[in-house]
């Protein structure tokens, strides 16, 4: 008759009942979604189940609703409810989904991070997130600004699919000016996840709670870069309660966007990590062969350029003087070694090896 | 008795020829001035009658109407002076015989009887010679803008006095036509190249700029030299021909701009408004229509300093001259056309507190912050700079400051040169330089070959470029080409062109 089970019903009637959260829970423990589905109070009676029981009668229109915006519903009780989610305490009751809900049964690594990152943990975290990607790892964020961001892109650079977490309702988009982001996500066959109803407004305490589901889908979490006040280090410490592997980059000492990372270095040591096979063989996730480069011949002075780029990044100057060509040509050597995927362009006339 | 002057008034840089018609009467001492005049025109009347007096004639106590035909267009300005109280005089017969009606009167007239300086004698001159004038008297003090205009006779005067005594049958010498000498910008006046170190993408961005005629944008932190090097473009811009003199000079003489020591402008125009330029400032407007800057600018560079700090609208009507290399200006009582063949440079930061991509400061502007700064230049502005380049503020001391840098005049004669050949490449085409050519042209003067063609498009698919630049990176390219006296655009010039469009490839997280 419904495509849900009568539980998932039962939750998805309560989650849209008018009434507190305490209401709710208080009902829940009273009685099971089945029976709040079916509507068998007995003789306990109350604003929240005179409201249950108008919207039980009218569910086939929320499920059109649904429907038509291509949310699916995803309770604990269903069997394809991810086992790592279930284990955690407190945890979601109902999902809204949108996209490839297929994705929540592989295996995951959460990526956070600040919304103000530096050039290095946005390089950072581009590495990692790829390697990830491209060994079966489907990256877990929140779709923030900043870090979350660049680890959305990477994947969908890869046409990779991954997971935004939200901490609105799946319709709404936050940060506005991520809607290229959302609509990436679904296109390259990714999946949006939220507990709140598809039309609820990001308030502040649902990032918080957003964290939890991040954290509670992903094997482990890995962080680049925070500073000392962050969501990121709230969810690290969600992460160690909820018995999953940390995973922590160092950075500059000076650096405000790294303070929060080296100060859970320094606290939990064993969440250094250098590389992303440091990430990979503590996840017990089999290494594919990286793929073969081809090898190109460059000429004599983009050599040269690639050479002197092995100490790090370069102003055009330094190259300049370093390569020993005249500015246009080597501002056309740049531009070749550029396509070739070689070097990168970073903000400020610097440049860099891919 | 009746008299006919010739005057002359200015219709934007074009002008008509006005009669200036005295009727002297009998019946109660009156003085009329009929044919839509403006204040500054009316108020003409209290300073003839003054000058007359002065210069020992006699101001006809009688019924006095002028007329100045045609009656339904406005005239401005105290230009008429001279005219009206010649009128006068010859109506009242103190001027004998009619010489006077071969010559065009302009000039103000001072209340001691002398002749005082006029705006916009070199327009006025060149279009009344177009319309069939030959002779004219001018007031001495703007001799020198009127004798760079062949094939006319200008006689020039100081008071009203010596101009009633040559009507009268006195002789005078006409001004002798001058020779026209470009005079490249004074360097002493000008910063030079040699003074910026390092920067070495910078300069030659501008070289590339100022030789095909491109717009380009800094964008770099705050002190990191952008003012500075849009302050050496003059001493590298090419020196202008006779006719664009002309051009400019029509221009800044009815501004009011044009130092009548000098007559006619000989360097390039170098425009640099403040940010709180309102749009009619910029673009031409009022009453009467005026130039804006980026007429004045006409031929030489617009310099807009930190260009996110101009009103949008401002900026924004920018978009029409940027596009037509002209603006018209509209108002309710006439419409008029102004060159604006300007090149645009233009600096801002990379975001609100500067440090965006700096290596030594770090920038904690949100993304959101940077979105906002940046979108206040709307993509079709941005589309119509063909150079997008980054400044930075590394300290170059360090390691380059023992080379010897270039200085202005050697790169000068590179832009010369490639200016040259675009003006040899562009002859029967009614362009000069390579950033006005359109699509069609494109077509036609940038054909590429295979190698580049391939880069180009994989250019595009690889690094993020936006499609619209593609004119414009072939446009630079073929200016590149120019530059090195290649007749054909290669690929190693559109790998260059490809480094110069840094806002197309920018993203921010």
């Amino acid at each position: 008759m419904y495509k849900y089970s009568l539980s998932t019903l039962g939750l998805l009637v309560l989650d849209y009942a008018e009434g507190t959260k305490e209401v709710k829970n208080d009902l829940l423990r009273r009685f099971n979604p089945e029976c709040i589905f079916k509507c068998n109070f007995g003789d306990f009676n109350s604003p929240l189940t005179n409201s249950i029981k108008i919207l039980v009668e009218n569910v086939n229109y929320l499920l059109e609703e649904l429907d038509k915006k291509q949310i699916k519903l995803l309770s604990i009780f269903d069997e394809e409810y991810p086992t790592s989610l279930k284990n955690i305490d407190n945890s979601p009751k109902l999902l809204y989904l949108k996209g490839n809900a297929d994705l929540l049964n592989t295996p995951c690594i959460a990526v956070v991070g600040t919304r103000k990152p530096t050039r290095y943990g946005i390089k950072v975290t581009e590495d990692f997130v790829r390697e990830f990607a491209l060994n079966g790892l489907t990256v877990v964020s929140g779709m923030a600004r900043g870090l979350d961001t660049v680890a959305h892109k990477t994947c969908i650079e890869l046409e990779k699919p991954t997971i935004a977490v939200f901490g609105s309702g799946v319709e709404v988009c936050y940060p506005a000016e991520n809607r290229w982001l959302y609509d990436a996500i679904l296109k390259s066959g990714g999946l949006l996840v939220s507990e709140y109803k598809p039309d609820v407004k990001p308030l502040q305490f649902h990032f918080p709670e957003r964290n939890r589901i991040i954290c509670g889908l992903s094997k482990g979490v890995f962080i680049a870069e925070a500073s000392l006040k962050s969501g990121s280090i709230i969810s690290a410490r969600l992460a160690v309660e909820q018995g999953k592997e940390l995973f922590v980059v160092p950075g500059n000492v000076n650096s405000e966007a790294s303070m929060g990372t080296n100060a859970l270095i320094k606290e939990m040591q064993g969440a250094i990590t250098l590389s992303p096979s440091d990430v990979l063989e503590t996840l017990n996730v089999k290494i594919a062969k990286p793929v073969e480069r081809e090898t190109v011949q460059l000429s004599f002075y983009a050599q040269k350029a690639v050479e002197a780029l092995y100490e790090g990044e370069l102003h055009f100057e330094e190259l300049l003087s370093k390569v020993d060509v005249s500015a246009s040509e080597l501002t056309s050597l740049l531009t070749e070694l550029e396509i070739m995927g070689i070097v990168v362009r970073l903000a400020g006339n610097y440049y860099a090896l891919a | 008795m009746l008299a006919k002057i010739n005057g002359y008034a200015l219709d934007g840089l074009d002008g008509y020829g006005v009669s200036i018609e005295a009727d002297i009467s009998n019946g109660l001492p009156s003085y009329e001035l009929v044919g839509l005049a403006s204040t500054a025109t009316k108020e003409s009347k209290e300073r003839i009658r003054a000058a007359i007096k002065n210069s020992g004639l006699l101001y006809p106590q009688k019924r006095i109407t002028i007329n100045l035909a045609p009656a339904d267009t406005k005239k401005e300005g105290p230009s008429f002076d001279l005219g009206i109280a010649v009128a006068i005089l010859c109506a009242s017969e103190q001027i004998k015989g009619d010489k006077y009606k071969n010559y065009v009167l302009i000039g103000e007239l001072s209340l001691d009887g002398s002749l005082r300086h006029v705006n916009g004698i070199m327009p006025i001159v060149i279009s009344a010679m177009q319309h069939g004038y030959k002779n004219f008297i001018i007031p001495s003090c703007d001799a020198l803008e009127a004798s760079y205009v062949g094939g006319i006779n200008a006689y020039a005067f100081n008071t009203l006095s010596d101009v009633v005594s040559f009507l009268n049958g006195a002789e005078a010498v006409p001004q002798e036509t001058r020779r026209f000498s470009s005079e490249s910008m004074d360097c002493s006046k000008s910063f030079d190249f040699a003074d910026v170190k390092g920067q070495t993408v910078a300069k030659r961005a501008l070289e590339i700029a100022v030789s095909g005629g491109h717009n380009v944008i800094m964008i770099g932190p705050p002190g990191g030299g952008k003012t500075m090097l849009a302050k050496c473009i003059p001493s590298i811009m090419p020196d202008m021909t006779f006719e664009e003199a002309v051009e400019v000079t029509k221009i800044h003489s009815i501004a009011g701009e044009l130092d009548s020591n000098v007559g006619i402008v000989k360097t390039r125009p170098f425009r640099s408004p403040h940010h709180t330029v309102t749009v009619p400032a910029l673009i031409g407007g009022g009453t009467k229509s005026k130039p804006g800057e980026v007429s004045l600018a006409n031929l030489g560079v617009l310099f807009l300093d930190e260009m996110p700090e101009y009103q949008r609208n401002a900026l924004e009507s920018l978009r029409q001259p940027l596009e037509d290399r002209k603006i018209s200006v509209s108002r309710v009582q006439r419409t008029i056309n102004y060159p604006a063949n300007f090149m645009l440079v233009a600096s801002m930061n990379p975001c609100p507190c500067g440090n965006y991509g700096s290596k030594t400061n770090e920038c904690r502007c949100t993304s959101q912050q940077i979105h906002n700064y940046l979108s206040r230049l709307s993509a079709p502005l941005l589309d119509r700079i063909d150079l997008q380049i980054e400044v930075d503020n590394l300290s170059y001391d360090e390691f380059r400051s023992k080379e010897k840098t270039e200085t202005s005049a050697e790169i000068k004669v590179r832009i010369e040169k490639a200016r040259a050949i675009q003006r040899k490449r562009f002859e029967n085409v009614g362009i000069l330089t390579n950033a006005e050519m359109t699509e069609k042209h494109i077509k036609r003067y940038c054909a590429l070959d295979e190698p580049s063609e391939k880069l180009l498009k994989m250019a595009f698919e690889r690094l993020n470029l936006s499609a619209r630049g593609t004119s414009r990176i072939l446009k630079v390219a073929r200016t590149i080409a120019d530059i090195e006296g290649s007749e054909n655009v290669l690929s190693k010039h559109v790998a260059e062109a490809i480094q110069y469009r840094q806002l197309d490839r920018r993203y921010y997280v």
